[in-house]
């Protein structure tokens, strides 16, 4: 059975070590932490490793047991799912290679040293590297989009994304009334571009007063051939997709809040076609939740580690310990 | 009575049960979420404090000055009770009454992510108290206290419109 460390224990390392001691085909080795982060004050049962010389003091202070260093804790696993603040990561991965563990490293890391960046429909051949990059949030919501489409299908993908200017467990980030403009492309159309090079993408970001989750507004010209109510036809088929026609505006706050599960995680991406499909353009909506929904992928990967399991396999057996129903991508339905 | 009030009211009383040697006579403030329930919102305040209402509360042995502010967050209601103690008894968490880490404590964004780390959700029945009380030299303390509407059950609180334009 593979043994999974997970570094970080922020909104995405908790989600993740929350869905690890699910799994019943890992274990979780444990999680290195640098001090005694929220979730590690209300779940102490779980197996801490302090993750530099200053965090044990800390931890200490704050009553929360460990049981070893991160150099204890890379003896005990097989893979490591770094889950570090954006951009901190390569002052660890010397740490990781010295160990031998193979290395996943969460969306936001930019410096191609760390591995490909990996999907588990785009490019699932990649997954089994030693190292490897997860998408970030957003570039995972517009990935499935092209992934359930068929990056065949697509000529060009121009996408506008309104970010939450913080997480739900923060309250010091973010401006209060207004948007920041982020003033140039951003990254993600690079990251994807490197898992599908035929389509032509651009996208621009801003920033908004929100926690509820991004949404971002996607316009694919389809290729030669392909007509919008396939490529719609396909959306819906994709059990990691909820395809919704509203009459009404739709909150994301309220679409959150009606999610029953834990932390109210939406693995589904929401899309909402916007008008009437022309004959060779989608104009949709996109509405995904910032904390959990590179969990799926996330999981799919380490799946993949082993050569021998085939991606559908894979997505398959993360859907059902997930919880996302096969047919997810029903229009009109709402997420339980 | 509106229903705000009643809430606020089954609060404070409790607050006052819990600490039945330090019957008191205070002051309440009351921050409320911006729907007047916890939950998402479907109309503001957006960037402004709307004054809700204000009464005296009276209660086991107490009497506090409540007023009631409902402000841009959607996550539980903040109560701070300042009150002259009685008795200068030591004033800490009893049954009923649960003190948080304190890092935990530090906004209501990371109390109410404590709360769903914990597996309890968004609507827990405890009252939290994220500051113990001291009694200052002058004599007086102060307590602060989060809950949701689920700290009384049997109470349905509904979205205060009328509240809300006072």
């Amino acid at each position: 059975m593979t043994r999974v460390a997970v570094l970080g224990a922020g909104v995405i390392g908790k989600r993740l070590a929350a869905v690890l001691v699910q799994d019943a085909d890992v274990t979780l080795a444990g999680i290195a932490i640098r001090g005694p982060a929220i979730f590690a004050l209300a779940r102490p049962d779980l197996p801490y490793y302090a993750a530099d010389a200053d965090a044990i003091s800390r931890l200490e202070k704050a009553g929360i047991s460990m049981r070893g260093s991160l150099d204890d804790l890379l003896d005990a696993c097989d893979v490591i799912v770094d889950c570090g603040p954006s951009g901190t990561a390569r002052s660890r991965a010397a740490a990781y290679r010295a160990h031998s563990v193979r290395r996943v490293f969460c969306g936001g890391e930019r410096h191609p040293g760390l591995g490909p960046l990996v999907h588990s429909a785009l490019n699932p051949e990649v997954a089994s590297a030693a190292t490897v990059r997860l998408l970030s949030c957003n570039t995972t919501a517009l990935a499935r989009v092209l992934a359930a489409v068929g990056a065949e299908a697509v000529r060009r993908l121009d996408a506008t994304i309104v970010r939450c200017c913080t997480d739900s467990d923060k309250a010091g980030k973010g401006i209060t009334n207004g948007v920041a403009i982020h003033p140039g492309p951003t990254h993600h159309a690079h990251d994807l571009s490197e898992l599908v090079p035929g389509v032509a993408l651009r996208t621009v970001a801003m920033t908004a007063p929100m926690t509820a989750g991004h949404v971002i507004r996607a316009q694919l010209r389809l290729a030669d051939g392909f007509r919008a109510q396939t490529a719609l036809d396909r959306l819906a088929a994709e059990p990691r997709i909820s395809l919704l026609y509203h009459s009404r505006p739709l909150s994301t706050a309220e679409l959150k809040a009606a999610t029953d599960r834990r932390w109210h995680n939406r693995y589904e991406l929401t899309v909402l076609p916007i008008a009437h499909p022309e004959a060779d353009e989608l104009d949709l909506w996109l509405a995904l939740d910032n904390e959990a929904i590179t969990l799926p992928e996330a999981v799919d990967v380490l799946r993949l580690a082993d050569p021998g399991v085939r991606p559908q396999e894979a997505r398959r057996r993360t859907n059902v310990l997930l919880g996302i129903p096969e047919q997810s991508g029903r229009q009109g339905m709402v997420h339980r | 009575m509106t229903s705000v009030q009643e809430l606020a009211d089954h609060v404070l009383l409790r607050l006052v049960q819990l600490w039945p040697h330090a019957p008191a006579v205070g002051s309440a403030v009351v921050l409320g979420p911006a729907a007047g329930a916890c939950g998402p919102a479907g109309a503001g305040p957006v960037d402004a404090i709307r004054v809700g209402g204000s009464w005296t509360f009276t209660g086991g042995g107490a009497k506090a000055a409540v007023q009631v502010l409902f402000c841009q967050q959607t996550r539980c209601w903040l109560l701070s009770y300042t009150f002259v103690p009685v008795s200068p008894l030591a004033l800490h968490a009893r049954d009923g009454m649960e003190t948080v880490p304190e890092r935990a404590g530090a906004d209501t964004a990371a109390l109410c992510e404590f709360m769903r780390d914990r597996g309890l959700g968004d609507d827990w029945p405890q009252l939290l108290l994220l500051r113990a009380p001291d009694l200052h030299p002058e004599g007086t303390a102060c307590a602060l206290l989060a809950f949701t509407e689920a700290v009384c059950p049997a109470r349905l609180v509904t979205a205060p419109v009328a509240e809300s334009k006072q």
